[in-house]
């Protein structure tokens, strides 16, 4: 939690309140000791309140190369706009309740009034409008009716372009009492930041680079290399990832279609390299894109290893998961400084263990960069013996893991029973909500 | 970075507040159909229900009274109304001093005007002036609720003078 508090996020929480302090201050003019004028104005500071944090979650959906960095990396940016939508859903829901709620002093048909406005009363309507958009957006977001599938999840969670029209008009018509420029500031920001997506992001979806080499490493695992069809390779930091939309035409699925992978290269060298492991449909052809071929590249983004970073590290990563760390062990050769690291590499068996050779021989050559190679296959899960029998100071280190959902949980467990507080502990986990 | 919660509990809790929500409305939208139309302390109401027979089932929304008709009811048993002139109303133009002239009456909202649940401004620049349009409308044609219009009573002077009317 408190490494989620970023200068971004802190940024974001003081515009989060501004409408809604604004709001508040006025209404704190108003007696709150009779219990429904409270609800009433309860309701109104309600509906402040989420309409804010929706358009904020709005502006948080575009990512723009670099400025997911002051939030901690994309995928908490993400957790952020996540975290940000559901407390808009709570507040917008609770918003006409309150409100009704409060005219139950007038009569039951005033509250249901509230609820069910005269069929003229288009500026309650649009506020409807926004919720039920909400409602429809969200249910996939939230698995009301079982976990979603991706794309429909996609398709259904741009309805929320909508819900946000609605609910700044409804905003925007009913709070005649509301300091204004709050709202021009937010709707601005939302409008830009939608405006990017939908506009720029659309003519210009990432920059292009040529696949020059496919180098199989494994059986369904391949290094892509990339190069830029004009200018500078993009500048980066090992560990980053980028989006890549491979645009070969012979590609079975897949082309036009954009995913994340994480750099395998270290930011000095001169060609872009990606590992890619066979997990679905357009993993599986891109084993076989053709050299030659273009891609567009966006990025980069994330921030798995803070930069500037250099004390006692532990870093785990599983199967396709060690490709950050081999980035980062790329950069340590690079630089040639001793360090204090160990690496586990954690495999099935020697033949899923595709990147070991190498970072062994740079282990050679850095001072006290070590590798340790751990097999599922023989050995089982990782336990606390045998991490300590290779790393005996677990607890003073900074743990990096990346690998699949259970060896993330497993290491969190691990290495928090030996000693590591939570805040030392880093993992980018890329899951789909 | 770390992960801040399961992201189970936050479905769970998305969840249940929807079907809270929904659960509420409808619970709402039930007890203003079913319910009988609330008595209103200043209206008369009819005399009970009619005759023996089948329940009378309200209306599922009744339509709203019109806007005026509250004030007027409450105030037809006043036997004599103090009669008061715009210019006289516009002699009392200051937030310290604050009368209005809306459908007719005229109140004094001096003592009101910190209460009112917006900055003292959106009130206060109508202190001395015949407001009826800014009080139906909002500014953002809304009108005032019925529990609002029932409130003003307690401020009413007395009716507002027509031109020809002489006296005060």
């Amino acid at each position: 939690m408190a490494t989620n508090l970023r200068p971004g996020t802190l940024a974001l929480l003081a515009l989060a309140l501004a409408p809604g302090l604004a709001a508040g201050w006025l209404a704190g003019v108003a007696p709150w000791t009779e219990v429904t004028t409270a609800l009433h104005q309860a309701g109104l500071l309600a509906g402040v309140f989420g309409a804010t944090l929706l358009l904020l979650a709005a502006a948080l959906s575009v990512r723009i190369p670099r400025l997911d960095q002051p939030f901690g990396g994309l995928v908490a940016l993400w957790q952020v706009h996540h975290l940000l939508g559901l407390g808009a859903f709570l507040l917008v829901m609770a918003h006409p309740l309150l409100l009704a709620v409060a005219a139950l002093a007038e009569s039951p048909q005033a509250a249901a009034a509230v609820l069910a406005p005269a069929a003229s009363d288009r500026p309650s309507w649009l506020g409807w409008g926004a919720l039920i958009a909400m409602m429809i957006f969200l249910a996939p977001t939230f698995s009301f009716f079982g976990a979603p599938r991706y794309q429909r999840w996609k398709v259904v969670h741009a309805l929320s372009a909508a819900a946000v029209v609605l609910a700044f008009s409804h905003t925007i018509l009913l709070g005649s009492s509301l300091p204004r420029w709050p709202w021009w500031v937010l709707g601005g920001l939302t409008a830009g930041a939608l405006a990017y997506r939908l506009g720029w992001r659309k003519l210009r979806p990432g920059a292009p680079y040529t696949v020059t080499k496919v180098e199989p490493l494994a059986d369904r695992v391949v290094e892509l290399s990339l190069l830029p069809v004009n200018g500078p390779l993009m500048a980066y930091e090992p560990g980053q990832f980028v989006y890549l939309t491979p645009l070969d035409p012979t590609l079975a699925v897949g082309r036009g279609e954009e995913h994340p992978y994480t750099i395998a290269s270290a930011p000095h060298e001169t060609v872009l390299r990606i590992a890619i492991k066979s997990l679905g449909d357009a993993t599986e052809a891109l084993q076989r894109v053709t050299p030659g071929t273009l891609a567009q590249i966006d990025g980069p983004y994330g921030r798995f290893f803070e930069p500037g970073d250099a004390g006692p590290a532990l870093w785990i990563g599983g199967g396709i998961g060690i490709t950050p760390f081999v980035g980062k062990v790329r950069a340590l050769a690079k630089a040639g400084a001793a360090v204090d690291v160990h690496l586990v590499y954690c495999a099935n068996d020697p033949s899923r263990a595709y990147y070991l050779d190498e970072l062994q021989q740079i282990a050679e050559q850095v001072p006290g960069l070590h590798v340790w190679p751990h097999f599922f296959k023989d050995q089982r899960a990782l336990d606390a013996a045998w991490l300590v029998a290779h790393c005996a100071d677990v607890a003073k280190r900074t743990v990096h893991v990346c690998g699949p959902s259970p060896l993330i949980a497993l290491t969190r467990d691990l290495v928090r029973k030996l000693g590591v507080p939570a805040a030392r502990l880093h993992s980018e986990e890329f899951t789909f909500l | 970075m770390t992960r801040l919660a399961c992201a189970c509990d936050l479905k769970r809790l998305a969840w249940s507040a929807f079907v809270a929500f929904w659960t509420a409305v409808l619970t709402l939208l039930a007890v203003g159909a079913l319910a009988p139309q609330a008595e209103s302390a200043a209206v008369p109401q009819a005399p009970a229900r009619p005759a023996p027979g089948p329940v009378v089932v309200q209306p599922p929304l009744p339509p709203a009274p019109e806007p005026a008709a509250l004030p007027e009811a409450v105030t037809a048993a006043a036997a004599v109304q103090r009669r008061i002139a715009l210019e006289e109303v516009a002699r009392h133009a200051a937030p310290a001093d604050c009368w209005m002239a809306i459908r007719g009456k005229v109140y004094d909202f001096t003592a009101y005007i910190a209460r009112h649940p917006t900055r003292p401004e959106v009130m206060t620049r109508w202190c001395g002036r015949e407001a009826t349009q800014a009080y139906d409308t909002k500014g953002i044609g809304r009108r005032h609720s019925r529990r609002a219009d029932a409130r003003m009573v307690d401020y009413e002077l007395g009716v507002l003078a027509t031109a020809g009317d002489g006296d005060r």
